[in-house]
């Protein structure tokens, strides 16, 4: 009872002294008893033998405890995460917001673990330290990028969870400086441990120049062979556009070229082709003289790097589907010329051409993609007893003149004799959205199919199976100078239906994802992967036309059905023109996007996992161009 | 304190969206989520792997648990407190798993396998947690295994436990204290159990060789 005196005062009725004791015992585990009951306690272990014992099992529990190996993550555990956080943020894109006291201190550059305190910074080492000892020793194919240390001391190694196996492939990308533009390229040969992407080396680290131009690109494509791209670039002071071909072949890549201006003087646009479709009536006001050559010469860039060619200049590009055909021989595009008295058309250029040629001369199609050896091109419908000339973006709605037999890019504006009227009608608001529809055209021979099913822009996977397209009517934005999506939805169909192919067989057409439907007054743009796998869909904004955001849809490849659960990244924002390959997305996000300069993103996958890996970013506005 | 008393306070207090005209990107958030990811998930896993003994489900919720936090990132008001912060949303997110499972099934939860046939998976932490801590750790209450989880294994400070249990200091403790001798308890139980049935082979074996 004296014992039990000597105690604090506390309101616990013990059963027993031993109870007491046990409860002391478990509670000094955690932190120090206060003396009185310290002493007390002391006391009554020394007269009791059970109770040592059951102070010598919770000393032998914490060590067994402690000894327990902590079960290891799947390594998928950041894919499905950033997966789930992906769509998180599409279901609610302004869902998170901070006060404004909050943002302001973040914007001062607050990082976590990087100012806090040492008891936390303590628990991650000690967190660090444990798991590496059970840790990696099963870990990854590859090398994974390892991450600069940051805020934690530890900085040497993060627990990795998911290896990240990446198929090897090069990426290139143009990081634009006053007016100039170098094209770096770099292997993937490292993809950051998922959720470390802010502390991994950049791709610049191990990028090589493959050319330096004095242009300013708006899109860059590469030659399947990856020997030659082509820019799509304007002049420096002026919005005029002009298509370059560039070498970029292995050693030819000199960082600091040094070839004459004068090797670069590009070759004038085309000249009329000889062969017109025949459904092309000859309207004898639009055919005028092609600028002349030397006019053109003066007009162009002072190319720095390389030999460049010019094939097309004074015109528009509209878009970008830009893309070589599968084996390279032939470019294909959409361009309207830079007079804007004509929509767009499609052109071509063979290699080894001195210049692109229209393919068209409807004055609104545009160029979608090419399947095999033949492109797909989709043409905007107009409403009975409207010619090609008013409702299309770019057209001259007071001319009513119909489609010519010249190529767009002789109607340069000092040769061309435009009216004024004809010229204002040009901005305006064109009429109301239209149908659209879309044909099979054969570069060489101009053999032309029409699609059975009304579809804008199909883009159909490598394999030929299925493709991607708008159904619904199409109008010309705000500017007049673009097409843009009006009501309808993205969907997902089988190519072999969509060109009539194949009739009532097959799986029916269906909405790629509800989330793309609700994009009218916007553009957008899709690209298949190798595998016919993946599919990437960017959806423009409808105020900044240039950013959007990326979406991978995975696809299973033989029902055509995408499969919801497999999204590998959903909404990044990206600006327009980004490159899907066998296993990775290369993208550039606009500038400004987290507080950084324009940078190269690139993501990587296999199987399930999957990584990313960026390049350092650009200073100010100035933006980063994928080449794709 | 501030933020322990915040961390209290509670996610689920949070109103369901504070959005206002602020357009602080939820990339931003993202970001600092794949921060905190990159530093945590694997004892987030761990610590959940512990609680519901099934690794397809332990990565859910540590999916679910990341998802939460990038939701309700504005309530974390310290990034001091990240750490004990998730700790708190992956403690809910398990007993939110409990708590369905006892609805669903009508039956307390022993931390057996849900299926009719125990995964490969199940098998394999099966054969990780053998041990008679773990079959003592599943023994005892969901709350005081996670206190104790949380404080030995996971090196959660009294205030951090407090704040990942949801409840007062002094509280954590209490239940800390409990858990103890619960484990305790559990595994001399254990102990005991192994004993017999060693005994009990042991005599069979013996009667086999008769």
């Amino acid at each position: 009872v004296s014992r039990q005196d000597r105690g604090r005062p506390r309101p616990d009725a013990w059963s027993s002294l031993h109870e007491r004791a046990r409860v002391r015992l478990a509670e000094r585990l955690d932190e120090p008893l206060d003396w009185l009951e310290a002493e007390w306690l002391a006391e009554h272990l020394d007269d009791c033998a059970d109770c040592r014992a059951v102070a010598a099992e919770y000393a032998a529990q914490r060590e067994a405890l402690r000894g327990l190996r902590p079960p290891e993550p799947p390594r998928d555990l950041w894919a499905r995460t950033a997966a789930a956080l992906d769509a998180e943020a599409a279901r609610h894109p302004s869902r998170v917001a901070l006060p404004a006291d909050r943002a302001s201190r973040r914007g001062r550059g607050w990082t976590p673990f990087g100012a806090i305190g040492v008891v936390v910074a303590t628990f991650v080492v000690a967190f660090l330290v444990g798991s590496q000892l059970v840790g990696p020793a099963s870990v990854p194919q590859i090398a994974i990028a390892s991450p600069r240390a940051s805020g934690a001391p530890s900085g040497a190694a993060l627990p990795i969870a998911t290896p990240i196996p990446v198929t090897r492939g090069p990426v290139a990308w143009c990081s634009q400086e006053n007016g100039s533009c170098e094209i770096h390229q770099a292997e993937i040969e490292s993809v950051c441990a998922p959720g470390s992407t802010s502390n991994c080396a950049p791709l610049d680290s191990h990028a090589k120049s493959i050319a330096k131009l004095s242009v300013n690109p708006k899109s860059i494509v590469s030659s399947p062979d990856h020997r030659q791209v082509i820019v799509v670039g304007t002049k420096p002071g002026t919005s005029s556009t002009t298509i370059y071909v560039v070498p970029v072949s292995g050693g030819a890549a000199s960082p600091t070229p040094t070839a004459p201006p004068a090797s670069a003087t590009p070759i004038a646009p085309s000249s009329p082709p000889s062969s017109i479709p025949s459904s092309a009536p000859s309207s004898p006001g639009g055919s005028a003289p092609p600028p002349s050559a030397s006019a053109i010469a003066t007009s162009t860039p002072t190319a720095t790097a390389l030999a460049l060619l010019a094939i097309a200049s004074d015109v528009v590009v509209v878009g970008q589907s830009a893309a070589y055909s599968p084996d390279g021989a032939w470019f294909a595009f959409s361009a309207r010329p830079v007079s804007r008295l004509n929509g767009p058309d499609i052109y071509t250029w063979h290699s080894g051409d001195p210049a692109a040629v229209p393919l068209t001369t409807d004055h609104r199609s545009v160029f979608a993609g090419w399947v095999g050896q033949r492109i797909v091109g989709s043409r905007a419908d107009l409403p009975s007893g409207q010619d090609a000339a008013s409702p299309e973006p770019g057209a001259s709605g007071a001319a009513g003149r119909g489609p010519t037999n010249s190529p767009a890019t002789s109607d340069a504006p000092a040769s061309s004799p435009v009216p004024a009227s004809a010229t204002a009608a040009a901005t305006a608001s064109p009429a109301g959205p239209v149908a659209a529809s879309s044909f099979l055209i054969d570069p060489a021979t101009r053999a032309r199919t029409e699609l059975i099913v009304p579809a804008w822009r199909p883009i159909v996977d490598p394999l030929g199976r299925w493709a991607v397209y708008w159904q619904g009517t199409i109008a010309a934005d705000a500017s007049g100078e673009r097409w843009v999506m009006g009501t309808g939805q993205l969907m997902l169909g089988s190519w072999a239906a969509l060109a009539g192919a194949q009739t009532a067989a097959g799986p029916q057409p269906l909405v790629l994802s509800p989330e793309f439907s609700a994009i009218d007054g916007a553009d957008w743009d899709a690209r298949w992967d190798d595998t016919g796998e993946h599919l990437a869909v960017w959806i423009g904004e409808r105020e900044e036309p240039s950013i959007g955001h990326l979406t991978i849809v995975t696809i299973d490849t033989a029902t055509g059905q995408p499969d919801p659960a497999a999204r590998r990244l959903v909404g990044r924002p990206a600006l327009v023109g980004f490159s899907l390959a066998d296993g990775h997305l290369a993208w550039a996000t606009p500038p400004g996007q987290d507080g950084q300069g324009s940078q190269l993103q690139v993501y990587a996958w296999s199987g399930p996992d999957a990584g990313q890996t960026s390049s350092q970013p650009a200073t100010g506005s100035d933006t980063v161009i994928v080449v794709h | 304190m501030d933020a322990v008393a915040h961390l209290e306070h509670g996610l689920t207090a949070l109103p369901p969206a504070r959005v206002s005209a602020m357009t602080y990107s939820s990339v931003d958030v993202r970001a600092e989520i794949e921060v905190l990811f990159s530093r945590h998930h694997a004892e987030i896993y761990a610590y959940l792997a512990r609680m519901v003994r099934e690794p397809e489900l332990a990565a859910d919720l540590a999916q679910d648990t990341f998802v939460k936090a990038y939701r309700a990132f504005d309530s974390l008001e310290d990034p001091a407190h990240a750490r004990a912060w998730l700790y708190q949303i992956a403690h809910r997110v398990a007993l939110d798993e409990f708590r369905r499972r006892k609805i669903i099934r009508f039956l307390p939860w022993t931390g057996e396998s849900r299926g009719a046939a125990p995964s490969a998976e199940h098998l394999a932490l099966e054969g990780r947690f053998s041990g008679d801590m773990e079959r003592a750790l599943r023994k005892i209450p969901e709350r005081q295994r996670s206190a104790l989880l949380l404080a030995e294994l996971h090196d959660l400070t009294g205030l951090e436990l407090a704040a990942a249990l949801d409840v007062s200091h002094v509280a954590a403790r209490a239940l800390l204290t409990r858990a103890r001798e619960s484990l305790r308890q559990a595994l001399a139980a254990e102990r005991a159990a192994d004993a017999n049935a060693e005994r009990a082979a042991g005599a069979a074996s013996g009667r086999g060789r008769l």
